[in-house]
């Protein structure tokens, strides 16, 4: 099966820092005539940071790429709702965290699994996913991560991964830099623990 | 430990090939048949719906007016036969059904 590598470019974000180009897309997405072709100009921006932002927290391929379909038809349906209050991107970002919180949390009820064991079929599953190839401290570092709560998971992911600025996780999140710094200083701790104790 | 040393940040994830071509074909076929309704079409809408709103309105006016006058005429009746004397009243009664 020919896979392809992609991680690399999840540093598409910080490439996407234009923020004059991004004011003009959104200049013309609110012209009903551009819009499906500003709109697509968007999805290709957007959908490889989105995805993997995604991925992460899902760990499949079959419910990042749900996931991400849903994020778009959102922020479709909702384009005339989307003032330029905030970034473009801090939308989107904030569409695609909702999304897959809520999936994450729909499936943990309609596993009805105790606590711990929800994480444990996430894990088994990404290990069967044909789309993981991790080596062995790869899945050991995915375990330690899913060992942390959602939102820790989040923020861990956002910066150890794609190195995000605490002030662009903030406005995606809606926390303060604070409150970040020191939930990511935690989830290391946690982590480091979890990898010398297993 | 220097998580980041150890583990160089790698994602173990792959995706299918050529999957973020596909998904971004896929999705233009999407928004194509979800489109919004160009403006023009939508200001007509607006118009038929305010044009649809303005005669019900007006139905409604002219139904409540007609009501009224209705009921101002019957108790208008009732108080000009309360003023008169038994014997005209009784007369009024046989005279309107003769």
């Amino acid at each position: 099966m020919a896979l392809e590598k992609s991680y690399s470019k999840t540093k598409i974000l910080a490439r996407v820092g234009m923020e004059l180009a991004e004011d003009e897309l959104v200049r013309q997405l609110k012209e009903p005539g551009l819009r499906p072709a500003i709109f697509s100009k968007i999805v290709r921006l957007y959908q490889e940071p989105l995805y993997w932002h995604i991925r992460k927290m899902v760990l499949v391929h079959e419910d990042a790429n749900d996931l991400l379909q849903n994020t778009f038809l959102k922020a479709w349906n909702n384009v005339d709702n989307f003032r330029g209050e905030s970034k473009l991107g801090t939308w989107l970002f904030r569409i695609a965290t909702n999304e897959t919180l809520t999936f994450l949390a729909q499936q943990r009820q309609r596993n009805m699994l105790p606590l711990g064991d929800f994480e444990e079929m996430l894990f088994q599953r990404m290990e069967a996913d044909p789309y993981f190839d991790g080596d062995e401290t790869e899945k050991k570092l995915q375990q330690a991560i899913l060992s942390l709560p959602e939102k820790q998971r989040l923020v861990f992911n956002m910066k150890y991964f794609d190195n995000m600025k605490y002030e662009d996780m903030a406005a995606v999140l809606g926390t303060s830099v604070g409150a970040l710094k020191a939930s990511y200083h935690h989830a290391v701790k946690k982590i480091t623990d979890f990898m010398k104790n297993h | 430990m220097d998580m980041k040393k150890q583990h160089e940040n790698r994602l173990p994830f792959t995706v299918p090939e050529n999957y973020f071509e596909d998904f971004s074909a896929r999705f233009d076929d999407i928004v194509r048949q979800k489109s919004p309704k160009p403006r023009r079409i939508r200001l007509w809408i607006s118009i038929a719906a305010a044009v649809v709103g303005l005669v019900l309105l007006v139905q409604i006016s002219v139904l409540l007016y007609d009501h009224y006058l209705e009921r101002n005429n019957a108790e208008y009746e009732l108080f000009l036969l309360s003023q008169l004397e038994e014997d005209v009243y009784y007369g009024y009664f046989v005279n309107s059904y003769e």
